[in-house]
């Protein structure tokens, strides 16, 4: 549970950087948004990567906008269950089994 | 396999929850507190993102580009001197005083938030920000208005904001400023019948009473008329990359325009 933990703090940090990046004039396209749907896509729909990182980047776009917090960070990971459902019922994409799991 | 499970529901109910507390009583204080644990290292990639940006732009055709301006503006400035001097003279007979000046406070760009042209800086109703404050930079060129005021920090909504409108004039015939988000801007309800030249300076009118008057905008470009319609619009060149932008201005302007 603590190493459960420990990597999904560690996920957060991670994406809080690229994030920090993408507010920069470093930016050049969305690549965090660009990076939530190919992991999304690709991970096995049982792992939960993809969805602690919506999560995350939801919820860092909330606070650096003037949304309010936890808008995005709760309709983002929505919105990728969806995609993942329907995929998992109606498509077969081959995951990806060198994603981490978390 | 499941991939909603019970489990995951009722956390998701639970996090629904807790946003809904936070955006109730902790909002401000909750961004404040991400803003100021990121702050430096913001700072940081602003100002190497600048120097990067800065580098890749054509230096030659920028020196020509700067020389071409350098020379307008001598020519501008000896015709402005002479003007001041009759002003004062004018000033002076009549028996009039100077206003004062208005208030400045100086803060630094933060963040450009892409998705909806507005910035964050580093002041804020500690340092006496409020709601509607104009934001420039270089004094007058005007950059956009504070929208979102935290203890330390505020959000400017840029003039290129989606829909945002300007009561702007050019050549003392007042028209409209509309954003259209990714930095553009256009001038909308510019008589028809009126000469609306390339180049000419679009400054703040103070009919709206969002802004003081003067306050510089940026310069017509692409002209267009449309039949039929009783006006014309044109594209606005702005006088800043916002990318190359460190230092702002925050004007603390007088409750005619604020309140």
């Amino acid at each position: 549970m603590i190493k459960k933990i420990i990597k999904i703090l560690f996920l957060g940090l991670f994406l809080y950087l690229f994030f920090l990046i993408e507010l920069s004039p470093f930016y050049l396209f969305p690549f965090l948004l660009i990076f939530l749907f190919l992991i999304n896509l690709l991970e096995d729909p049982r792992g939960n990567l993809g969805l602690f990182s919506s999560f995350f980047v939801g919820l860092f776009w909330d606070i650096y906008s003037s949304n309010y917090i936890g808008m995005m960070a709760i309709l983002l990971p929505a919105l990728f269950i969806l995609l993942k459902i329907i995929l998992f019922k109606y498509v077969r994409i081959p995951s990806v089994s060198w994603i981490p799991k978390i | 396999m499941k991939i909603l499970t019970k489990k995951k529901i009722l956390i998701f109910f639970l996090i629904i929850s807790l946003f809904f507390v936070v955006n109730l009583f902790f909002k401000e204080e909750v961004k404040n507190i991400f803003y100021s644990a990121s702050e430096n290292a913001q700072i940081f990639l602003w100002e190497k993102g600048s120097e990067k940006y800065f580098s890749q732009k054509d230096q030659e055709l920028l020196n020509r580009e700067l020389i071409e301006e350098n020379q307008n503006l001598l020519s501008s400035l000896s015709e402005l001197e002479r003007l001041k001097e009759e002003n004062n003279f004018l000033r002076d007979s009549l028996g009039l005083k100077d206003y004062e000046d208005i208030n400045l406070i100086f803060g630094k760009v933060i963040t450009k938030d892409f998705l909806s042209d507005s910035i964050l800086i580093n002041i804020g109703s500690d340092d006496g920000v409020k709601k509607g404050f104009p934001v420039t930079i270089s004094k007058n060129i005007l950059l956009g208005k504070v929208t979102e005021v935290y203890p330390s920090y505020s959000r400017v909504m840029l003039l290129s904001f989606k829909d945002n409108l300007t009561d702007v004039s050019v050549d003392n015939i007042v028209s409209l400023a509309r954003g259209k988000g990714n930095e553009e801007i256009i001038l909308e309800m510019f008589p028809r019948e009126e000469d609306l030249k390339e180049g000419s300076l679009i400054k703040t009118s103070s009919i709206g009473g969002n802004y003081p008057a003067d306050l510089l905008i940026g310069k017509v470009k692409n002209i267009r008329k449309i039949d039929n319609e009783s006006f014309q619009e044109s594209d606005i060149e702005t006088l800043f990359d916002l990318n190359l932008i460190d230092r702002i201005f925050v004007l603390k302007v007088t409750p005619i325009f604020n309140d």
